[in-house]
């Protein structure tokens, strides 16, 4: 079997297009969509959400700060590694932030995974 | 489309690093973690497409300036050579095969990298000094002749010993660099000098390419490139450095092959180290480690940066290697050798300041008694084997 030029060129260009297709893709995917947390269950897990609600009891170990969100009678926990100075200014206890991350399950319990933390205005 | 825009920015990135001598992919991560907001997953495609990139585009200084970069600079040796002939470009086309084949393998065997090479990480670690002992044992062995033997076992000696302080002292960036720079960039430079070498008009042909080696080639540069990515203190230089040695002759083709996969996989495979166990084989992976937490969701966006990292890379290889290789007969190579001798030995000064001259100084003399001897110039790899042994040994 002989590989030309045109063979090579071809694959490369296979490549290049099969990785824009999967980045597309994935730009698509990665927005967060907005959820309640009530609307939190396991047929979410592992997708990319948007969640609102009121900081509760927090607390840091390892390098890593949980915190509870709460909404009315319902609640999960918040999971944010490595967290920076802003992030601990952002949580403090009975603000309302806005958490973006992906949900998680952790020992048959769902939480999520924070990639981004912000306070706003409540609504 | 920040998710598109910054691997095609990573790309762009990843074809000056490699295309300027002495700029590496690390030194641009670093700048990165300067600028980039935590957890920021598009700089971390940003990164894997450039590392990517680069891994292709720096084989054509490497082969067409014989100026080293310290991911491939076994490849100056044979890539010279293939130069003096005329064939400058095929040399960087076999590059570009290796990275594209080797680049694919890696991604259809991460399954099995998951499943099996993490049972035999604590072997191989535990092998690592008895082969590099062996291998240097096979380099002076290997020496046609008593005085050839003799020779080959003080520049191993005098290369070892160089390694060994300079990177103890000055640590695996600057030290590296500077050592790459003397034994394998400064070295053939003034041999070419001294020879007053012409470089023939480059044959630009449409080149066939056997599949069988190119496919056998990469292969290995895949295997290799997986292990060390496992492993601390060996890169893809001493991988394909031992593979030649304990497989034995492998034509220059398709070592040229091995070197431009072994590259590129092991680049790769360090980023699902960094996912797997979270330990970080090279700069890059650092770098992310430092950016993200890289969790299951990033695995196809890395796939998507790493795929169109190769497609990018080779093509850009090609065609501007094409365009290098078509006008390099036209350069007056004694004033471009000189040019880019004093080019290095500025960025030598810079990185490493007057101890960094003495290092390049130490280190091409003793690539240059390699040269002037007749042995292989290769044998100076005990510059980056010793102080391997040395590390796995705990001594």
């Amino acid at each position: 079997m002989e590989l030309n030029d045109f063979f090579i060129s071809r694959i490369a260009l296979i490549c290049a297009v099969l990785g824009l297709i999967i980045l597309f893709y994935f730009s698509i995917q990665s927005a967060y969509t907005e959820k309640g947390i009530e609307e939190i269950s396991n047929e979410l897990i592992g997708s990319r959400v948007s969640v609102k609600g009121f900081v509760g009891e927090s607390f840091f170990a390892k390098e890593t700060l949980f915190f509870k969100l709460s909404e009315g009678r319902n609640s999960i926990q918040v999971v944010k590694f490595n967290p920076s100075v802003e992030d601990f200014e952002e949580v403090k206890e009975n603000s309302f932030v806005e958490v973006k991350g992906s949900v998680q399950e952790y020992k048959k319990n769902l939480e999520i995974i924070a990639e981004e933390v912000k306070r706003v205005g409540y609504e | 489309m920040n998710e598109i825009f910054f691997p095609l920015m990573g790309c762009i990135a990843g074809v000056l690093t490699g295309l300027i001598p002495g700029i590496h992919v690390n030194t641009i991560a670093l700048l990165v973690l300067a600028i980039a907001p935590e957890n920021d997953f598009n700089f971390v495609l940003f990164l894997v497409s450039m590392a990517v990139v680069h891994s292709f585009v720096d084989f054509i200084p490497s082969i067409g300036l014989g100026a080293p970069s310290t991911d491939n600079f076994l490849s100056v040796l044979p890539g010279h050579r293939f130069l003096l002939k005329g064939k400058g470009f095929q040399a960087i086309k076999l590059s570009v095969i290796g990275g594209i084949f080797a680049g694919i393998f890696s991604l259809l065997l991460l399954p099995v990298y998951f499943l099996f090479l993490i049972e035999f990480i604590e072997l191989i670690s535990f092998l690592i000094p008895s082969i590099l002992l062996f291998v240097l044992f096979l380099m002076v062995v290997s020496e046609k002749g008593a005085k050839k033997k003799l020779f080959a076992l003080i520049v191993i000696i005098f290369s070892g010993a160089t390694g060994l302080i300079v990177l103890k002292n000055l640590g695996t960036g600057n030290g590296l660099f500077l050592l790459v720079t003397g034994f394998f960039g400064i070295s053939t430079l003034v041999y070419s000098l001294t020879q007053k070498q012409k470089i023939p008009k480059q044959k630009i042909e449409k080149g066939e390419f056997n599949g069988r080696e190119s496919i056998e080639g990469s292969f290995l540069s895949t295997l290799g490139g997986s292990i060390v990515s496992f492993l601390p203190s060996v890169g893809p230089n001493q991988a394909a450095f031992i593979l030649r040695k304990v497989i034995g002759r492998i034509d220059a083709s398709k070592y040229l092959i091995i070197l431009g996969g072994i590259n590129t996989s092991n680049l790769i495979f360090s980023l699902f180290v960094l996912y797997l166990i979270g330990k970080t084989r090279t700069g890059v992976a650092a770098a992310i480690n430092q950016l993200i937490l890289l969790q299951e969701f990033h695995l196809i966006p890395l796939i998507g940066a790493i795929l169109l990292g190769i497609g990018f890379g080779a093509i850009a290889t090609h065609l501007i290697g094409r365009i290098i290789m078509k006008r390099l007969h036209r350069i007056n190579y004694i004033y471009l050798n000189s040019v880019i001798l004093v080019f290095l030995l500025a960025l030598g000064f810079f990185f490493g300041g007057g101890i960094g001259m003495v290092v390049i100084f130490t280190s091409s003399s003793i690539g240059l008694i390699a040269v002037s001897s007749k042995i292989k110039r290769t044998n100076t790899m005990a510059f980056l084997m010793v102080p391997t042994i040395v590390i796995y040994l705990g001594i």
